[in-house]
């Protein structure tokens, strides 16, 4: 490398044949390829493959530019795009906005809230399958308890007698005070009063003061594997919780709410039955 | 949008039109890439540093769009007809010593995937080391050993290697 104002190496060759030298580098380049046959041939063979490069890949300047490649183009296709995505979104956004308080506003319409007497039955049922079970505490206070309807009548706040259900072979056993439940479906505590037949059959007669609405309804269905028939009129509510063929059940029932609504001196319609 | 971005990008569309087609060799293809580049580029015109060269900024934007391409037809083991070059010319050298087109374009087809990049941006671009070494995403070293090794094996795919070697060169 005599001779030269730089190092001459394989990158300054490059650069040579890529003609990114400066003029004095190429001259210096030059002088030392004539000293060096063999770099010579292959900087030769490197131009060679440049000028083949370039013939095989012609630039493209004489070709019409086609409109898709015209940048004013798509910046305009991009900006009314951006445009039109914004759009889109606002229009989503309204959508919903109006789905959302068409629902709220309609949600009154289709969505009727529980009923409370399903959660009394609800209630009835589990404290039923609470204590048939119990042997010796079955009951809070026996049948034979002094006052005892008297003080489960102050406490519902109804007046209630335990219905005589001797002629359907059940005797009284006795009965309990368990509470209500709070908040908008409050009705205060219950009665909860346990009868036995012969067999040792048992069902449970679940007490509460009127509801708020008061109205009379009447339900019968299954539950949690027992039978709970409901009523309900402007003074109490009362569910029967047994396990009973439907007849039976339904003749209980009718004894049963008969005298609750006697005692309660309200009006009582047996055809409602 | 500034109009003057819009003009710098369109004085380098034909240069990227090249480019495309020499990687793709395929002229429709290329100028979806080529499209699909520009669009990239006015859409993240924010990213763009107005100090860095716009030039390497959109080839190093067709490049990644080139290189994602594909991967997606090597995953979906798509075969893509290579059209015939539109300017084959005759076989036969037109001079002793000079490379055959076709046998040209049957040996850039044998160099490595990145090899071909930094080769054709360089000598169909003219662009500088450095630039293309910014628009390849690689240091400029890279870049000349990436350059040595395509000049090298087009030197054997072309018969070239029989002439003399460079051993006196580090």
């Amino acid at each position: 490398m005599t001779g030269a104002p730089f190092e001459i190496d394989t990158d300054a060759l490059h650069a040579y044949v890529d003609g990114q030298l400066p003029a004095e580098r190429r001259a210096a380049v030059e002088t030392w390829l004539a000293a060096h046959p063999d770099a010579a041939a292959l900087v030769a063979q490197w131009t060679r493959q440049n000028e083949a490069l370039g013939a095989l890949f012609p630039p493209v300047q004489q070709d019409p530019v086609p409109a898709r490649l015209n940048p004013q183009r798509i910046a305009e296709r991009v900006r009314t795009g951006r445009l039109e995505a914004l759009r889109n979104i606002a229009a989503v956004l309204v959508v919903v906005a109006v789905a959302g308080s068409l629902g709220w506003y309609l949600r009154g319409v289709f969505w009727q809230e529980e009923p409370v007497y399903e959660r009394l039955i609800d209630n009835a049922v589990i404290a039923h399958a609470l204590y048939v079970k119990e042997k010796t505490h079955a009951v809070e206070a026996a049948a034979d308890s002094p006052n005892l309807m008297r003080w489960l009548s102050n406490r519902i706040s109804s007046p209630i007698d335990a219905p005589d259900l001797a002629a359907q072979g059940y005797t009284f056993l006795g009965g309990r005070l368990l509470p209500g439940e709070a908040g908008e479906a409050a009705h205060g505590p219950a009665a909860q009063l346990m009868y036995e037949n012969a067999a040792a059959e048992r069902l449970t007669l679940y007490i509460t003061g009127p509801l708020p609405d008061k109205k009379e309804v009447w339900k019968l269905e299954s539950r949690r594997g027992v039978d709970a028939y409901y009523w309900a009129n402007d003074a109490v509510t009362c569910t029967i919780v047994a396990s009973l063929p439907e007849t039976d059940i339904r003749t209980l029932g009718k004894t049963i709410f008969e005298q609750l609504a006697r005692k309660a001196d309200s009006t009582w319609n047996p055809s409602a039955g | 949008m500034s109009q003057q971005f819009l003009d710098e990008i369109e004085l380098c569309v034909p240069a990227l039109r090249r480019y495309a087609r020499a990687l793709t060799r395929n002229a429709d293809r290329a100028d979806d890439l080529v499209q699909d580049c520009l669009e990239r580029a006015i859409r993240k015109q924010a990213l763009w540093k107005p100090t860095g060269p716009l030039k390497a900024w959109l080839f190093r934007i067709l490049l990644n769009l080139y290189r994602n391409e594909l991967r997606v037809v090597r995953r979906r083991g798509e075969h893509l007809a290579v059209e015939a070059l539109v300017a084959e010319p005759a076989v036969a050298p037109a001079q002793p010593g000079r490379i055959a087109l076709a046998e040209m374009a049957r040996a850039i087809e044998t160099l490595a995937a990145e090899q071909r990049e930094a080769l054709l941006l360089v000598v169909l671009e003219g662009m500088s080391y450095a630039e293309a070494a910014t628009a390849l995403g690689i240091p400029i070293g890279t870049l000349m050993s990436r350059l040595g090794r395509a000049r090298a094996a087009l030197r054997t795919a072309t018969g070239g290697a029989e002439e003399p070697r460079l051993r006196t060169v580090k």
